[in-house]
């Protein structure tokens, strides 16, 4: 003989048989939002990791004069590797750079007559190395040499992917919203459609305490199997879009996988809407008695 | 000192309902514990408006009303719950919860008081007995009679041994026999010290009991001597 569950008390009335279904969209729209949010941090994280460990010094075609081609790399490479920092330098050779354009230009022994930049490729330690002191070395020892380090062209990326996560976060917190509005008119109506059963609990001795766990249990377990649903089918959305992207040959772009963290992330969301659910439905309790008192 | 005590006082009590016409005037009376009174009147004298103010439905619109010596004419709502505990209250019309057994509903206030499993199962049965209604624990109150509900609604009133037990025409649907088992039950509880009011319009019951009687009347009430004095002196049989 257990404690009258909050099925027994109250029975479910039409508010309440809606609720898990729109838990269940929440959740997906949740886990989605939030889910885009991980999985392009990942990749820029990715990313970043990626290049702050590398530089690339270019030197342009017009100040490569035929005959001084070479010398004007194995001076930049002199100086790069007598920097404090540098941890590597490798200069690309004409054919490298020539296949690199090689799907843009065709091949072909024309493209190494075309005027070039000399590209020489930099591995850093980016706690040690200068890159203010090493690119004015540089440019006194080979004129029109530049170095590049990414910092700007991921700058920019960063600015474009922080609009994005703005707008992902505007809708898990318009989700949480929605959420919490939903259960809030759900539980008012569940209470105005068993007022009786809530004076007679009231006459026998219940404190507004003891509702308010109640009806916080039922949207506890209605928001859960909501949640799950929308859990399983927004974890199978973006499993598939995972499993696109990876098919997409974009050998530039860094893998936006979620990690195993991002996972854990994910699955708390249906628990915390499921959380939501049940703290609204308790306050709401706590705010209509007392109002109605 | 046991003298002092009051279950229930009434100083001068008027309730109106918005702003219309007094339903109860100038009511006066004490009750001490182990009291026993018969609430007489006509449909519409005011009747269930004083049990409401007794069990903390309606405050009074004038006056002090105390239970257990606690003025409560503006009590706190967080406060009533611990009050009301200590109250039992048979209703009219039952107030019994469909959903829920013959069982549960009777446990319903152990439960909410939180009292263990075990201890709620055997007081609950062993009451249901008394009643007659041991073959009903898991019958819903949609399945039973009018007095077989009415026996539920007493057994859940009188289940948590409450000091003050406010019954609204509690013999009304159930026939001589089962009538005079509940006002036995009634009686032992009141041996125990819980103080009874009973409502009715059956004067043969209040004939044959001899309790003092409160008769109401447009919302006037006339008192037996004893309850007009500053502590009652016991309602017992044969007071009024």
């Amino acid at each position: 003989m257990a404690q009258p569950s909050a099925g027994q008390l109250f029975a479910r009335d039409n508010a309440q048989r809606f609720l898990p279904w729109v838990t269940a969209f929440m959740v997906y729209l949740a886990f989605l939002a939030l889910s885009a949010v991980l999985s392009v941090h990942t990749m820029v994280d990715a990313w970043n990791a990626e290049i702050s460990g590398t530089a690339t010094v270019q030197i342009a075609p017009e100040t490569l004069a035929s005959g001084v081609q070479e010398d004007a790399v194995n001076r930049a490479l002199d100086v790069l590797e007598a920097q404090p920092g540098v941890l590597g330098v490798e200069a690309l050779s004409v054919e490298a750079a020539a296949d690199l354009l090689e799907p843009w230009l065709g091949s072909g022994d024309h493209i190494v007559d075309l005027p070039l930049p000399r590209l020489i490729d930099v591995r850093l330690d980016p706690d040690i190395a200068d890159l203010q002191t090493i690119a004015r070395e540089l440019r006194a020892a080979v004129p029109g040499a530049r170095l590049d380090d990414h910092r700007v062209w991921l700058q920019n990326f960063i600015n474009v992917v922080l609009w994005f996560e703005i707008a992902a976060v505007g809708v898990f917190a318009i989700v949480l919203l929605v959420t919490i509005l939903t259960v809030m008119f759900t539980t008012r109506t569940g209470l105005a459609i068993h007022h009786d059963v809530v004076e007679i609990l009231h006459l026998v001795g219940a404190r507004d305490s003891y509702i308010a766990r109640k009806f916080g249990a039922r949207a506890l377990w209605l928001g859960l199997r909501g949640g799950l649903i929308g859990g399983v089918f927004a974890a199978g959305t973006v499993y598939g879009f995972s499993w696109l992207a990876s098919r997409i040959d974009a050998a530039l772009l860094p893998s936006a996988q979620l990690s195993p963290l991002s996972w854990v992330i994910l699955a708390m969301t249906p628990l915390l809407v499921s959380a939501i659910a049940w703290a609204t439905a308790r306050a709401t309790v706590y705010t209509t008695l007392r109002k109605l008192s | 000192m046991a003298e002092d005590q009051s279950v229930v006082r009434f100083e001068n009590v008027g309730l109106r309902y918005g702003s219309g016409p007094e339903i109860l005037r100038d009511i006066s009376f004490r009750l001490a514990p182990g009291d026993f009174r018969f609430l007489l009147g006509p449909s519409g004298a005011g009747k269930s408006s004083l049990l409401k103010l007794l069990y903390l439905a309606n405050r009074p619109t004038r006056g002090i009303v105390s239970l257990f010596d606690r003025n409560v004419s503006s009590i706190r709502r967080h406060e009533i719950a611990a009050i009301r505990r200590r109250i039992g209250v048979v209703f009219q019309d039952f107030r019994l919860l469909d959903q829920l057994s013959g069982l549960e509903n009777v446990a319903l206030p152990l439960r909410i008081a939180g009292v263990r499993d075990a201890e709620v199962k055997r007081h609950v049965e062993e009451l249901l007995g008394w009643v007659g209604l041991e073959d009903f624990l898991d019958a819903t109150p949609k399945t039973m009679s009018g007095g077989q509900k009415q026996r539920i609604a007493i057994a859940r009133a009188v289940i948590s041994r409450p000091r003050l037990l406010l019954a609204d025409e509690p013999t009304g649907n159930v026939d001589d026999k089962i009538a005079m088992r509940l006002m036995y039950l009634f009686e032992e509880l009141n041996k125990l010290g819980t103080t009874i009011i009973i409502a009715t319009h059956n004067e043969g019951l209040v004939r044959r009991f001899q309790y003092p009687v409160m008769r109401i009347n447009q919302g006037v009430m006339q008192l037996p001597v004893t309850d007009s004095q500053p502590a009652s002196s016991g309602g017992k049989r044969g007071d009024s």
